[in-house]
C-alpha cells in the first residue's frame, strides 16, 4: 500500500486535493472572513485584493467566503446524490446478477432504456417534477446516475457465484440475503468503491450544470454553478465572479476523479501490471 | 449487412416507446395547470374559468393519461408534434428553426472531438512515456474535470473581450466565427475522453506478436503504426465515441445557454421555466433521438471496421 502511493503521483495528488475541499466545507465558518450572504452595496463588484482577497460580486458578497461555504454544497451534493445513485444501482446490480432469470432481463432493460437518456436531461425532467431546491437536487442525481454501480454490481456477482465459496455458504444454508451481503458484496467493494469515486465528481459536475441552468440549488446560497450564472452577466465588468468558482469547480473535479483513477489502479492488480 | 442494420433499426423501437413513456409520464404530473397558465397570461392575471375549460377541452387534458399518451404517440408517428402551450406556434415550425443551430454544433464539435482526440492519443501512445505523453494524457484529465460552462465562459472573457477577435455569442447565421468557440467548448471534454481511449486501446495491441511480427519482417514504421496497430485498436475508440455522444447532446444545452445560441437546448430550458410541456417532451424526445441515431451509426460501422464481426 505504501509504495503504491508513493508510485501512483495522480493518486497522492488526487486525496490531497480532496482532504484540501473537505476541510473547506468542514471548517467553512472558521476559514471564510465573511458569511456567505453577508451584502455590503458600497463594496459590489470590488476586484479582488484588498480588505476581499478574491474580490465581491453585484451584491457586495465576499466572493472568497462564498466559495469556501460553496464546497459545502458541491461536497453535500456529491456524497448524497452518489450515495443515493449507490443504493439503487448495488441493489439492482446484486439482484440481477445472483437471481439472474426473467428479473436480470427486466433489470438490464431498464438500465439500457436508462442509459439512452443522458443524465444531464434526465435530471433536468426530474428537476422540473420536483421544483427547484438542494434535497430535490439530491433525489434527481440519484435516482438518475444509478446505471454504473449497476452494471459493475452485476458482472462481479456473475463470476462471484460461481466460486466455491458461495456454493459452500449455500451449501450450509446461508440466506440469499446472507450470501449476497456478506459473501459477494464485501468481494466486490474495490471496484464498487472506484464507480463510487468517480461517481462524486459526475454527481458535483452535473449538480453545477443544473446549477448553471437555474434549475438547481437557488440564491442565497452560495453554490458554485449558480455563482457562475450571475457572473456571466458581469464578465466584462467583474471577470472574477466568474473565474473563480469554475476554479473550485475544477480543483474539486479534478481531485475526485484523480483519485478514483488511482484507486481504479490499486484495485485492479490486472492493470497495474499493464500500466 | 442490410438485414442486420434493419434488425438493429427494429431493437430501437422499443427503447424510443418506453422512453417516450417515461417521459410522458414525468410531464404529465407536472404540477400546475397549463390551461390556467395560459389563460392566465391571455387575460393579464385575470382567471376565467369558461376560457379554462375550453382550453382544456382543446387541448384534450380532460381525458385520461393513458389515452392522451396514445394520441400524443399517434401525432408523433405522424409526424406532428402538436403546438406550444403557451405561445400556440406549431412545434414542427419551431424545431425547423432550432434544429439546423444545434445539429451544426453537435456536428462540428463530434468532428473536432473525434480527429482531435484520435491524433492526441495516437501520438502520445506511440511516444509513451514521454513528455508528449505526460502533457496530453494531463489534457485528457483536465478535460474531464473541467465543466464546460465554465471553460466556455473563460474563451469569452479570453479570445472574445480581452482580444477582441471573435463574437461573444449569438448565433449569427451559424458562419464559423460564431460557432468556432462553442464548438470547441463542448468537443473539448469528449475529445479528451476519446484521447484517453485511443491511448490506452492503442497501448493494448502495442506490444502483441504480430506487430513484432510485422516489424520483423520489415515493414514500413508507418505501415505497422497505421495498418497494424492503428487499425486494430478502433474498436474501444469507436465505442466510446457512441457511449459518450449521448454527454455531448446533453451539453449542448449548456452550452447553448453559455453563447446565447437559439438552438434546442435553449428551447428545452426556456420551455421548462415556462412550464411548456408539448415542448418540452419535443426537445427531449430529440436529444434522446440524436444520441440513439448515433450509436446505430456505430453499430454498423464495427464491422465495416472489423470484418471478424458477422452480424448474422
Amino acid at each position: 500500500m505504501r509504495r503504491f502511493i508513493s508510485r501512483n503521483k495522480g493518486f497522492s495528488i488526487g486525496s490531497l486535493m480532496v482532504i484540501i475541499v473537505i476541510i473547506m466545507a468542514v471548517f467553512a465558518p472558521l476559514i471564510a472572513p465573511h458569511g456567505y450572504a453577508e451584502a455590503d452595496l458600497m463594496d459590489a463588484l470590488e476586484p479582488p485584493g484588498g480588505e476581499h482577497l478574491l474580490g465581491t460580486d453585484q451584491f457586495g458578497r465576499d466572493l472568497l467566503s462564498r466559495i469556501i461555504y460553496g464546497a459545502r454544497l458541491s461536497l453535500m451534493i456529491g456524497i448524497f446524490a452518489q450515495a443515493i445513485n449507490l443504493i439503487i444501482g448495488v441493489t439492482l446490480g446484486l439482484a440481477a446478477g445472483y437471481l439472474g432469470g426473467k428479473l436480470d432481463d427486466a433489470i438490464m432493460g431498464l438500465t439500457n432504456v436508462m442509459l439512452s437518456m443522458p443524465v444531464l436531461i434526465l435530471a433536468m425532467a426530474v428537476m422540473t417534477l420536483l421544483g427547484p431546491g438542494l434535497v430535490n437536487l439530491f433525489i434527481a442525481l440519484g435516482l438518475t446516475n444509478w446505471t454504473y454501480g449497476c452494471r459493475i454490481a452485476r458482472s462481479e456477482t456473475l463470476s462471484l457465484k460461481e466460486e466455491d465459496f458461495v456454493s459452500a455458504a449455500r451449501a450450509i444454508g446461508c440466506s440469499t440475503f446472507r450470501i449476497l451481503r456478506r459473501h459477494i458484496l464485501s468481494n466486490c467493494l474495490g471496484p464498487i468503491l472506484v464507480i463510487a469515486t468517480l461517481g462524486v465528481a459526475d454527481a458535483i459536475l452535473i449538480g453545477a450544470a443544473l446549477g448553471f441552468l437555474g434549475l438547481g440549488a437557488q440564491p442565497p446560497q452560495s453554490e458554485w454553478g449558480t455563482m457562475l450564472s450571475h457572473g456571466r452577466d458581469y464578465l466584462r465588468l467583474a471577470p472574477w465572479i466568474c473565474t473563480f468558482p469554475g476554479l473550485a469547480l475544477v480543483f474539486t473535479i479534478l481531485g475526485f476523479n484523480l483519485l478514483g483513477d488511482g484507486l481504479r489502479d490499486f484495485t485492479d492488480p490486472y492493470l497495474r501490471t499493464r500500466k | 449487412m442490410l438485414t442486420f442494420a434493419v434488425r438493429r433499426f427494429l431493437q430501437f423501437i422499443p427503447t424510443i416507446i418506453v422512453v417516450s413513456i417515461i417521459i410522458f409520464l414525468l410531464m404529465s404530473v407536472l404540477p400546475g395547470d397549463p390551461a390556467f397558465l395560459r389563460a392566465a397570461a391571455a387575460k393579464r392575471g385575470r382567471v376565467d374559468t369558461e376560457a379554462i375549460e375550453q382550453l382544456r377541452e382543446k387541448w384534450g387534458l380532460n381525458d385520461p393519461v393513458p389515452v392522451r399518451y396514445l394520441r400524443w404517440l399517434g401525432d408523433l408517428v405522424r409526424g406532428d408534434l402538436g403546438h406550444s402551450f403557451r405561445t400556440g406556434q406549431e412545434i414542427n415550425d419551431v424545431l425547423r428553426e432550432r434544429l439546423p443551430v444545434t445539429l451544426r454544433l453537435a456536428i462540428l464539435s463530434i468532428l473536432i472531438a473525434v480527429i482531435g482526440g484520435v491524433i492526441l492519443g495516437y501520438i502520445a501512445a506511440i511516444y509513451q512515456g514521454t513528455i508528449i505523453d505526460l502533457s496530453s494524457m494531463f489534457l485528457a484529465v483536465a478535460g474531464i474535470s473541467i465543466p464546460e460552462f465554465w471553460s466556455g465562459l473563460m474563451l469569452i472573457l479570453l479570445v472574445s473581450v480581452i482580444w477582441g477577435l471573435l463574437p461573444t455569442g449569438g448565433y449569427g447565421g451559424g458562419d464559423l466565427a460564431h460557432m468556432a468557440l462553442p464548438a470547441l467548448t463542448l468537443g473539448f471534454r469528449y475529445m479528451a475522453l476519446i484521447a484517453r481511449i485511443t491511448r490506452s486501446s492503442m497501448l493494448d495491441v502495442i506490444n502483441k506478436d504480430y506487430i513484432r511480427t510485422a516489424r520483423a519482417k520489415g515493414l514500413a514504421e508507418s505501415i505497422v503504426r497505421f495498418k497494424h496497430i492503428f487499425r486494430n485498436s478502433l474498436i474501444p475508440i469507436l465505442t466510446i465515441i457512441g457511449l459518450e455522444s449521448g454527454w455531448l447532446f446533453a451539453n449542448t444545452v449548456v452550452i447553448e445557454k453559455v453563447f446565447t445560441l437559439p438552438g434546442i437546448g435553449h428551447l428545452l430550458v426556456t420551455s421548462i421555466l415556462r412550464r411548456d410541456v408539448p415542448v418540452m417532451e419535443a426537445s427531449i424526445l430529440i436529444v434522446v433521438l440524436a444520441f440513439l441515431s448515433l450509436n446505430f451509426a456505430v453499430d454498423l460501422l464495427y464491422g465495416f471496421l472489423d470484418p471478424r464481426i458477422r452480424y448474422d
